[in-house]
């Protein structure tokens, strides 16, 4: 989104204003909550520790979906998601009354600032803001090795993230990521960095569900941005977390050491 | 004892009454005896003697030494899952059935070594000290324990006897007892026993971990029978099964409001739970409201009745394994051949078939001659071998 088109939209602030006091309250009381039920769980540097020695080890068998799952805790992910349909909820109120005319565009930007400042509050609950919120700039957040930041997107083409200069040097960053997907001739590369964005879809149109994303989905680009090593919808990403080792078969009687007589074992 | 034969249990006798649901009277006339002597068999004042021993043990279908066996200590009084008095009869047949299994597995531990109980621990010596927190709390530490994650448990009977536990899967006779479970104090070790007459694998995954939840939180508290304590007892074991099977953080994320019968009936496949179990975890979750619950279960019973479900067939009831694998791996190492089982136990060989999950006619390989149909020699002749064609290949020795 051009930087131009945000300020004009700043300038009708009176509709944005209201809509921000009447829902603040509500989402102070969340992040209240989300402190105070996972104070432990975000015990970030014990946590980064227990996995120190996993993150240390990748290789190629590694896919990049296990290291998302070890390194980003599932209630960030989950937090994320909530951030994402409140923030579009609210924009969609702020310009409900707009004129059709410039609706739409007005609609862009207001995802843009409330799904930008909610973002920022989930990531200021898990304490992992590195780039706080700040005018029009991206809020950035960083989970185990991996940074991490958010993109909207009205089209089923996802080539509109290419034009962000800060989201096109944090991809940089998945250089050496590349290799999970297209294995190299030479000596595999030490994976210690990669970077991925929360991408939120929409319908595109004022008349398909405006007021929720239609999908959301993790992304790992490619680093060039020219493509994505990795792309699932949130839901089906969360399973991940979720899914059960597969369930082993204790259940499994042992003779007794004095039972153990080999004269009586048949032959192998 | 005034006479009779020596090393007489009475216990026994009861135990062996209550087993097969026969009353003194009943039993009186099989053996031949009047239903005094009988009462003096029990109480121990007179022993029978050898004949009648015999045709005792030939009515009940038991050998005539197991009558002298002495009794073990018995295992907690079990909770039933229907205290109606009118189920008196059914209760202490299924507790002798219970500690049936419990003998068969003393004898087998004196070759074998069960799995270890791994079960979490809770001192509870009242039910009302239970919350529905440490409830959720026991469940989610209960799968920790046994690595199962967040998901649907694949097979359930494997995950509890993998635990140590014994699970006992027969038919009993009685379908309004689903099961019932205790711990035995002289093995150290908890039983379950499941009714398998419904037939049903969902009702039965369910049953199971209801049991669990009675063996985790009340293994401490005496058993009453003050019915409203008892029915406080149920539901903390309902609760349990339902935070056990569908964890909330994962059941709560498949879940889409407003809820509706027919995605219960999807989810009932992929979690291996009833629909209307899955309308009682959504309100325990309070994920519905006490009006969105009866309206469902009123739709529940308008749409397919009280006893069944669909997709009630979509899942095979779960086996028991841990006894018959035990019996299989003594047999295969020559240290009791199938054929000396059942001398071993001392009970009937259907008996220890049903108890420990065996086929019919395992044990005493008699089972029914099934003729199968030839094809006449003409629709299937031998196949003509071309010996000129065959290469002999000599066997090189010093290879």
């Amino acid at each position: 989104m051009p930087d131009g088109a945000y300020l004009g939209v700043v300038n009708g602030r009176s509709s944005w204003k209201d809509t921000r006091s009447n829902a603040k309250p509500v989402t102070t009381e969340i992040v209240r909550r989300r402190r105070l039920s996972t104070r432990n769980f975000f015990d970030v540097e014990s946590r980064y520790t227990k996995r120190e020695s996993y993150l240390m080890t990748y290789s190629r068998n590694d896919t990049i979906a296990d290291l998302l799952v070890a390194n980003i805790p599932r209630d960030l992910v989950m937090g994320i998601e909530d951030a994402f349909d409140a923030g579009a909820y609210r924009a969609n109120n702020a310009t409900k009354d707009f004129d059709k005319k410039h609706r739409k565009n007005a609609l862009g930007v207001m995802r843009h600032f409330h799904m930008n400042e909610l973002f920022s509050e989930a990531l200021q609950v898990a304490d992992v803001e590195i780039v706080p919120l700040k005018g029009n700039g991206v809020v950035i957040g960083k989970a185990g090795m991996f940074k991490f930041s958010r993109v909207n997107m009205s089209s089923t083409v996802w080539n509109n993230c290419k034009r962000s200069a800060k989201r096109r040097e944090l991809a940089e960053a998945n250089q050496a990521m590349t290799q999970l997907v297209q294995p190299s001739l030479f000596a595999p590369q030490e994976i210690t960095s990669g970077t991925f964005f929360f991408i939120a879809c929409f319908s595109g149109s004022l008349s398909v569900q405006p007021e929720k994303p239609l999908q959301i989905y993790i992304a790992v680009p490619e680093e060039k941005m020219q493509g994505w090593l990795f792309r699932e919808p949130l839901n089906q990403f969360l399973a991940r977390y979720d899914a059960a080792p597969q369930q082993i078969d204790l259940a499994k009687p042992k003779l007794k050491a004095h039972q153990l007589d080999t004269e009586r074992q048949p032959e192998l | 004892m005034s006479r009779g034969i020596s090393g007489f249990q009475p216990g026994r006798l009861s135990q062996a009454l209550a087993a097969r649901g026969l009353s003194q009277v009943q039993l009186a006339s099989m053996v031949g005896v009047s239903p005094a002597t009988i009462s003096k068999w029990k109480t121990g004042q007179q022993a029978p003697e050898s004949e009648a021993l015999d045709s005792l043990s030939r009515v009940i279908n038991i050998s005539p030494e197991w009558f002298t066996r002495p009794l073990p200590e018995k295992c907690s009084l079990p909770l039933f899952r229907s205290n109606a008095s009118a189920h008196a009869a059914a209760r202490s047949m299924l507790e002798a059935r219970l500690e049936w299994a419990q003998d068969i597995v003393l004898a087998l531990n004196e070759f074998v070594d069960f799995p270890d109980v791994n079960l979490p621990t809770r001192s509870f010596d009242d039910p009302q000290q239970i919350t529905n927190a440490d409830i959720e709390e026991a469940a989610c530490e209960c799968r920790d324990l046994w690595g199962l994650g967040r998901r649907a448990i694949p097979d359930l009977a494997l995950a509890v006897e993998g635990a140590g536990i014994i699970v006992v899967r027969e038919e009993t006779g009685v379908a309004t007892i689903e099961g019932l479970s205790a711990w035995s104090s002289e093995l150290q070790r908890p039983f379950v026993l499941l009714s398998s007459d419904k037939g049903n694998g969902f009702r039965s995954r369910f049953d199971l971990a209801h049991e669990l939840g009675h063996l985790i939180l009340h293994k401490g508290i005496d058993r009453s029978t003050d019915p409203q304590r008892y029915k406080l007892m149920e539901d903390q074991a309902h609760r349990f099964a339902g935070a056990f099977l569908l964890p909330a953080e994962s059941f709560a994320a498949d879940v889409k409001t407003p809820v509706t019968l027919d995605s219960l009936l999807l989810l009932k496949q992929r979690w291996g739970v009833s629909a209307a179990a899955m309308v009682m975890r959504l309100w325990a979750l309070q994920i519905i409201d006490d009006d969105v619950k009866s309206l469902l279960f009123k739709r529940r019973s308008a749409r397919w009745g009280v006893k069944a479900e669909p997709g009630d067939d979509g899942r095979a009831p779960e086996q028991v394994r841990l006894l018959k694998r035990t019996v299989e791996l003594l047999a295969s190492s020559g240290i009791l051949p199938l054929d000396a089982v059942t001398g071993y136990l001392g009970l009937a060989a259907n008996d220890i078939e049903k108890l420990i999950g065996l086929p019919e006619f395992y044990l005493t390989n008699k089972a029914p001659v099934v003729h199968l149909a030839k094809l006449k020699a003409s629709l299937n002749p031998a196949p003509k071998t071309n010996q000129e064609s065959a290469v002999v290949l000599p066997f090189n020795k010093g290879r």
